[in-house]
């Protein structure tokens, strides 16, 4: 059995207490100018000082900071894409999985169109129509993630419909809702979180991938996304602005990733080839 | 013992139809896995169904629970047939035949402890507050022979033996008139299977529950039925009271099934009547007498006529030529 | 039979290693096989047969399984003190093994024929045949019907019978010494099963090989066996002659898991059970294993373990009732 990985979980950690308490955590703000301080360096570089302790932008606003009300935004993005997007794949998942037939074939046909479909194009065509924001972001990566949910766990509830239990449970009379509610959804819920964590990642990723392309949060709110996209121009004179909230990014999404490994091994092994 | 059947199944057909292709499937034949059979049940009584793999025993339960829906033919139990009920009096009909199926692994959620898995059927019905729905499933487990603390312990702390008792306290909760039981001893280790065959035995004398047992072993069958039913390929060659039978073997596939019980000790070897070939598919079962492929009597009649059901002495029916 | 023992265990120790513990799965096993004779393992659920089984051929499941100490002896070599490279020549060669799923012993994407030719490849043929003319000879051997034909066939297009009858024809295809059959007729149906028992029989009188038959059903053993060795929680409590084990069965357990067994000749109102469970293998008692379950036990049954007894003629138990 794979070990608890510590550094993920720290890291995890770390992330939601500064996205949690970010406005106690720093005295500057994450959206206010300040041009006589702008493109500090870090402490440790020539110029830096500790009271920017990872720099300014060229508005002259504390990359801590806006790292810190970023985290704030992909877990709030990724929180309501998560509980939209896979919980409507998990209640599809189980109705098309146990019910069957029909709506089966008609749902899974929905699934491959869903699969096939073109989610940067949409999301970009969704800001322009819709205008930029969370609601847009959220509902783009929802529609992204439903299918994937969707598919699995109809996979899982097909075997869990042959167990005998089932078929018992209908001989005492129990009404398909119930069924598919009271004793088939506690038993794919393994699967479930499973999926939550490994796709944790998958959402910070199109989130900061959206913010960059500009269809993501508007600015001046702070995403690390953006933040990417806004310090990429001076990649050369003033590293900083890009690269640490590329860090940011890289070792959330590992840390997530290698946190759903775990988990899904220690719920259960048969998982393995999610 | 009343003479009014509790369950009575006629003319009961089950065709699984059989495609083909991947793109355009259609249908090139029917599984008949159960061709046309008449039995019935009487209150606190067990028919025993014997036969080989596939000769259709587990179909025949999942009709007669309403799990499938029949081809043709007729399950009445208490004289109602659930087909045409719906809502509430379907609710009734579910509440008087309950099951217990072969595999303990399969059949209790894993993800429910006992208590809930005992009181599934007390809760569906409302059938009182929750206290009372406690006490009652303490009760339960205490008839079949577990503690009333388990109600708080999952399935999967339990060993095969001890599920199969909750899976029956879970069967008996609602105080059902008939408890299909198919193979319900087959997955269990031999010292176990004694202690499971005994409790269902008091359960019923307890509870005057009637038992459609479904088994491959004659001696389970002889231990706990009153009545035998013979299944060969969807059909029943042989029913008659189980002491009937036992004394006096009419159709030959049951001498075959007999002969093919291994010997309770090293001394009775018994080279009775031991079949050659394989059972054929039914898929395209035999003309005639379905038996007559493997059959070591099989006369020329026999592949052309199908033989009835005829009776002897005291309710004792075979389907066979030699019998005519 | 008094030849010698083609194969003797004597005192085999196998155990998991498991973080929780352990699970002492076999405990002090010793039983010989003699040529040309049946020996029936029986026992219940998880008293460490199958695990018998793979220690003698070398194939424990995995790291944490390993044979701790004992002796395997075929023709008097120890098998434990052999390579690995020798000890696939004793497999394929000189012991075989049918194992209880037909389903998982055959390879599903080769054809019956190319399975068989890779059993038969190892061993040359004296009359310089095709290997496909052996192939069709050893299914002729099992009474597979129309072998020519099945040779091309895959593993589905056979029922459970007829694939158990290829395993067979795998095993015997190198005219072993041994046979090892783990409850080989337990997935077949009851005709099936029968076929298959005689056919077993009358390769072993044949071919005169030794086998082991793992097995939990005493009717299996009343139509087979020649000797029965009874296992409980990991070591043989009893051993002897197949009618004696049926009519005089010396321990405690033997006698309860015969009494047990439906009669299909008489009719009983009630079975005897044997209640409780065996002991967990994690946590052996230090004396008697069956002690909590026996109706004879007596104080000096928890303190130390019977030793094995002659009861009478190649008859041994390990009760202290017999002592
Ligand atoms: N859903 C299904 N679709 C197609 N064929 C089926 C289906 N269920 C059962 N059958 C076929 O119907 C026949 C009877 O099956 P059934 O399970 O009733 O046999 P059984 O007597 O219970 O056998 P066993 O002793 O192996 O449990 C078999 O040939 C089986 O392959
Ligand atoms: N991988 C494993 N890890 C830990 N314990 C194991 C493992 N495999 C088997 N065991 C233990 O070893 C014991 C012996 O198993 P074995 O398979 O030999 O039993 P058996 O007598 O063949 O039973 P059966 O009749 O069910 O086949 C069992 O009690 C089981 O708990
Ligand atoms: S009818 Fe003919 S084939 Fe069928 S069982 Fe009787 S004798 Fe055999
Ligand atoms: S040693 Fe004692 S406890 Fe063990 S079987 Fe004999 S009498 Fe029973
Ligand atoms: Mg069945
Ligand atoms: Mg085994």
């Amino acid at each position: 059995m794979r070990r608890l990985p510590l550094a993920s979980f720290a890291i995890i950690g770390t992330m939601v207490f500064v996205a949690v308490f970010a406005p106690w955590l720093t005295p500057h703000s994450p959206i206010d100018q300040s041009l006589p301080n702008k493109l500090l360096p870090p402490f440790w570089e020539e110029g830096g000082t500790t009271e920017y302790l990872l720099g300014t932008d060229i508005f002259g606003r504390d990359l801590l900071t806006r790292l810190f009300y970023g985290a704030r935004v992909s877990l709030i993005v990724t929180a309501l894409a998560l509980s939209v997007g896979g919980g409507v794949g998990l209640v599809l998942g189980i109705v098309s999985g146990y019910v069957g037939g029909k709506l089966d074939a008609f749902l899974m046909r929905v699934v491959d169109a869903a699969f096939a479909f073109p989610t940067i194009l949409f999301a970009l065509l969704l800001a322009v129509t819709m205008g930029q924001g969370m609601d847009t972001l959220v509902i783009a990566l929802s529609l992204f993630l439903w299918a994937g949910f969707a598919r699995v766990i109809r996979g899982e509830v097909l075997a869990i419909k042959q167990r005998d239990f089932v078929a018992l449970a209908r001989v005492h009379g129990s009404s398909p809702a119930r069924i598919m509610f009271i004793h088939i959804l506690p038993n794919v819920l393994n699967t479930f979180m499973v999926l939550l964590t490994l796709n944790v990642g998958v959402i910070i990723v199109a989130e900061a991938s959206l913010s960059f392309l500009g269809a993501g949060v508007p600015p001046p709110t702070p995403s690390w996304g953006l933040m990417v996209a806004e310090g990429r121009g001076k990649i050369t004179s003033a590293w900083w602005l890009s690269l640490i909230p590329g860090i940011a990014i890289t070792l959330v999404v590992l840390s997530f990733n290698l946190f759903g490994d775990w988990l899904r091994d220690r719920l259960d092994p048969k998982l393995r080839q999610l | 013992m009343s003479t009014a059947p509790i369950l009575e199944v006629t003319g009961l057909e089950k065709h699984y139809p059989v495609r083909k292709g991947i793109l355009f499937s259609r249908e090139v034949g029917r599984v008949r896995a159960v061709d046309g059979i008449d039995f019935s049940i009487r209150e606190g009584e067990t028919l025993g169904l014997v036969g080989e793999s596939g000769c259709g025993k587990t179909t025949t339960s999942r009709l007669v629970l309403g799990l499938e829906a029949p081809t043709a033919g007729d399950v009445r139990l208490e004289g109602q047939s659930w087909q045409n009920l719906t809502g509430k009096a379907r609710q009734d009909y579910h509440a008087k035949v309950q099951a217990v199926f072969q595999d303990p692994w399969s059949s209790l959620n894993p993800r429910m402890h006992v208590g809930e898995i005992v009181g599934e059927s007390l809760r569906i019905a409302k059938w009182g507050t929750r206290a009372e729905i406690e006490e009652r499933v303490a009760a339960l487990l205490v008839e079949v022979g577990l503690r009333p603390e388990h109600a708080r312990q999952y399935p999967h702390e339990f060993s095969g033996g001890q599920r199969q008792r909750i899976a029956l306290a879970s069967a008996l909760a609602i105080g059902p008139k008939l408890i299909v039981l198919d193979e319900p001893v087959s997955a269990l280790d031999v010292s176990i299977r004694a202690q499971m065959m005994n409790l269902l035995k008091d359960v019923q004398e307890q509870d005057n529950v009637a038992y459609l047992l479904v088994a491959h072993d004659l001696a389970t069958v002889r231990f706990m039925s009153n009545w035998t039913a013979v299944m060969y390929l969807g059909q029943i060659v042989e029913y008659a009271p189980t002491e009937a039978l036992f004394e006096n073997v009419r159709h030959p596939y049951t001498r075959a099934l007999f002969s093919a019980v291994l010997p309770d000790h090293p001394d009775r070897q018994e080279e009775g009547i031991v079949l050659t070939g394989e059972v054929p598919s039914p898929l395209d079962p035999p003309g005639g007498c379905r038996f007559h492929t493997r059959c070591p009597f099989a006369m020329d009649i026999c592949s052309q006529v199908v033989p009835a059901l005829t009776e002897s002495e005291s309710g004792h029916l075979a389907a066979c030529h030699l019998e005519e | 039979m008094d030849s010698a023992p083609v194969l003797e265990v004597r005192n085999l120790h196998t155990h998991f290693f498991l973080r929780r513990g352990v699970v002492k799965a076999v405990d002090g096993v010793t039983f010989s096989l003699k040529r040309g004779e049946v020996l029936g393992l029986v026992g219940e659920s998880g008293c460490g047969k199958s695990l018998t089984a793979l220690s003698i051929l070398r194939l424990l499941p995995q790291e944490a399984a390993r044979t701790v100490e004992g002796q395997v002896l075929l023709d008097g070599e120890d098998l434990l003190a052999k390579s690995a490279g020798e000890m696939r020549e004793v497999r394929g060669q000189r012991i075989a093994m049918i194992l209880q799923d037909p389903q998982t012993s055959l390879n599903p994407v080769f054809s019956i024929g190319n399975q068989l030719h890779e059993a038969l490849a190892r061993r040359p043929d004296e009359r310089g045949r095709s290997l496909r003319e052996r192939a069709v000879d050893v299914l002729r051997q099992v009474r597979l019907a129309a072998p020519e034909q099945r040779i091309g066939q895959y593993p589905h297009e056979l029922s459970g019978g007829m694939k158990q009858r290829v395993v067979g024809a795998i095993a015997i295809s190198c005219a072993p010494e041994v046979m090892i059959a783990d409850e080989p007729t337990t997935a077949l149906d009851v005709t099936i099963q029968l076929q298959y028992l005689n056919l077993l029989k009358e390769l072993q009188t044949s071919l005169g090989m030794g086998i082991l038959f793992i097995t939990h059903d005493f009717g299996v053993v009343a139509r087979m066996c020649d000797r029965v060795a009874v296992m409980y929680a990991g070591r043989i409590v009893e051993t002897g002659p197949v009618r004696e084990i049926f009519d005089n069965p010396v321990h405690p357990y033997t006698q309860a898991l015969i009494a047990s067994v439906p009669k299909l000749r008489d009719t009983a109102e009630r079975l005897r059970a044997i209640e409780g469970q065996p002991p967990a293998l994690s946590d052996l008692p230090v004396g008697c294993r069956f002690a909590d379950r026996c109706p004879h036990a007596e104080p000096r049954c928890l303190e130390k373990y019977p030793e094995a007894v002659s009861v009478g003629e190649n008859h041994t138990a390990s009760c202290w009732l017999a002592a």
